[in-house]
């Protein structure tokens, strides 16, 4: 006989009608899932687990938060997420805060979140811009907030990287760009431009390594305009991060060929954050309904499904225990690994077994402003290259000094450049020296995983570190944005 | 005339020298020019690289 466990309540919302729902997390045959019930609509529920252990132990993690500097909009019982602004009942400060610099695209993606268009719209002004930033300097700490410049596809704005030295030139210490690649790979000398205003890291669509992928997510084969890509931030050096959405029947299969291409290039590919898809904005799937039950979409990925995953198709390489929450946020929300790939083509997990029981973020720090300091520090420092001055590691390559491919030694060597000068024999370095190599063959692997209407959990999203500025100056966490609110604020 | 200091081994009283030393943490292995006493081989760790480059390196091998 079948027994299902009520684990704990939350609230969500009704997938049809958007009105706020008790819901409840219940383990069901040996899986976690999401439960509600509208009295209009039915009963839905979301897979959030598929083994029951990693649910349990994932969400036994500790947390800190640190709620923001001061609420802009007024919560009220009962309503989340309806009252989104940040409001008083939040939280968690923002880490990264994301702001649409135009809805235009130069993609028609078949899966798209901001379900972008090759519309006319306008753009906000450079001067609206800097309002934004004014904003966000006034409702951050002492340390900014991190900021993503998304869309639509931000490279179609000619001004891009005005608007990126703009904020660089205000303190905001860490821009990240939120792009196809596409303008990258096809405008010679753009990466550079990127680089030159300022640009910390390139976050790159990258679905994997095959067409078939391609075409079924973007209609279009792209592998190698992501190569090409990738080899001009290279040149610019410019840190890639590559931002894989994850769909079931699509390519989670491809996650083993994925990290391998990352390992290929870890001279300029400094972490992979995959997205396990979300259904929210465009996309061809459906929800299934049976006996008055809305069950999950057929393409639905958890974060557990990638860890496991990744294990499996890496024979073990990427393992699930070396895998952790973020504490800052909700430990639902991400997992986050770094590692550094050795001179033997092996990786090796940097995370100590004293945080890995924590949860990285956990730190010994009583004073907020500290927490907030190493939370935004954290990316800006991984997804980092060796300044060009510290690149030549000293081996008698030549490629090692060319501009076309960076250097090549100690495992960051790279398939665009075949130096054979990688030692299987590790040296001895000085602390200096070892520094930059760790920065050289380090790398990240994390993981987001957005909550659309199905699986919305209002606990989740007041611990949301990640906050849309809207067009009417309101900060509202990602998820609860593109299930609610994206196109009517 | 600036007068180069020099440090004496608390332990055999004798003057200590430099020489280059292997550290190993979590199977890494790392070199540094530090003092040591001639006679019973312990080192000086100075405060800036015990606090500087070495608790970089740490950090970074632990995620800390």
């Amino acid at each position: 006989m079948k027994t299902i466990q009520e684990l704990y309540k939350t609230q969500s919302i009704c997938p049809i009608c958007r009105k706020p729902l008790p819901a409840n997390y219940v383990l069901d045959d040996g899986k976690a899932y999401l439960r509600k019930t509208c009295p209009e609509h039915g009963t839905f529920e979301s897979c959030i687990a598929e083994k029951a252990d990693d649910f349990i132990k994932w969400t036994d993690h500790q947390v800190i938060n640190i709620p923001p500097k001061r609420p802009i909009t007024k919560g009220e019982a009962g309503t989340c997420p309806l009252n989104c602004g940040t409001c008083e009942e939040h939280l968690q400060t923002a880490c990264c805060v994301l702001i649409d610099v135009t809805k235009r695209c130069n993609q028609h993606c078949p899966y798209c979140f901001a379900r972008a268009e090759e519309d006319v719209s306008l753009d906000f002004s450079l001067a609206e811009m800097e309002q934004k930033y004014d904003l966000l300097l006034s409702l951050g700490e002492e340390r900014p907030f991190n900021i993503q410049l998304s869309g639509g596809e931000p490279t179609v704005r000619d001004d891009l990287p005005e608007i990126i030295k703009m904020g660089r030139d205000k303190g905001f210490e860490y821009i990240q760009i939120n792009t196809n690649g596409r303008r990258i790979a096809t405008e010679e000398g753009y990466a550079k431009k990127l680089k030159a205003a300022g640009a910390t890291v390139i976050f790159m669509q990258f679905d994997g390594t095959t067409d078939g992928i391609y075409h079924t997510l973007r209609a279009e084969p792209l592998l190698d305009l992501k190569k090409k890509a990738i080899q001009n931030c290279r040149k610019a050096g410019l840190p890639v991060t590559l931002v894989p959405t994850i769909v079931k029947n699509v390519n989670l299969n491809n996650i083993g060929a994925m990290m391998e291409f990352l390992l290929d290039n870890v001279d300029v590919v400094k972490g992979i954050h995959f997205q396990p898809v979300s259904f929210f904005g465009r996309y061809p799937d459906e929800m299934c309904e049976a006996g008055g039950v809305h069950h999950d979409f057929e393409n639905r990925v958890t974060m557990f499904d990638v860890m496991h995953e990744m294990e499996k198709q890496t024979a073990g390489k990427f393992a699930y225990d070396d895998l952790c929450p973020i504490t800052t946020g909700h430990t639902l929300c991400c997992f986050y690994g770094t590692y550094s790939k050795e001179a033997d083509g092996s990786v090796k997990s940097l995370i100590s077994e004293q945080t890995k029981a924590a949860g990285v973020g956990c730190c010994c720090e009583a004073d907020p402003l500290a927490v907030i300091k190493k939370d935004r520090d954290f990316v800006l420092n991984k997804w980092d290259l060796p300044e060009q001055s510290e690149q030549d590691c000293g081996c008698d390559c030549d490629s090692a000094k060319s501009e076309e491919s960076g250097c090549c030694c100690d495992g960051a060597k790279s398939q665009e450049n075949d130096c054979d000068c990688v030692s299987t024999e590790p040296e001895i370095l000085d602390f200096d020296q070892f520094l930059i190599q760790l920065k050289r063959n380090m790398f990240t692997v994390s993981a987001m995983a957005f909550q659309d209407a199905s699986n919305l959990d209002a606990e989740r999203l007041r611990r949301c570190r990640v906050q849309q500025l809207t067009e009417d100056d309101r900060l509202i966490p990602f998820c609860a944005y593109n299930s609610i609110y994206r196109g009517e604020v | 005339m600036e007068s180069k200091q020099t440090l004496k081994c608390n332990k055999c009283d004798v003057t200590m020298g430099l020489i280059e030393a292997q550290f190993s943490y979590l199977d890494r292995s790392f070199r540094h020019k530090v003092l040591r006493c001639p006679k019973c081989g312990q080192v000086y760790i100075p405060e800036d690289l015990a606090k500087g480059r070495m608790s970089e390196v740490e950090a970074a091998l632990e995620e800390k």
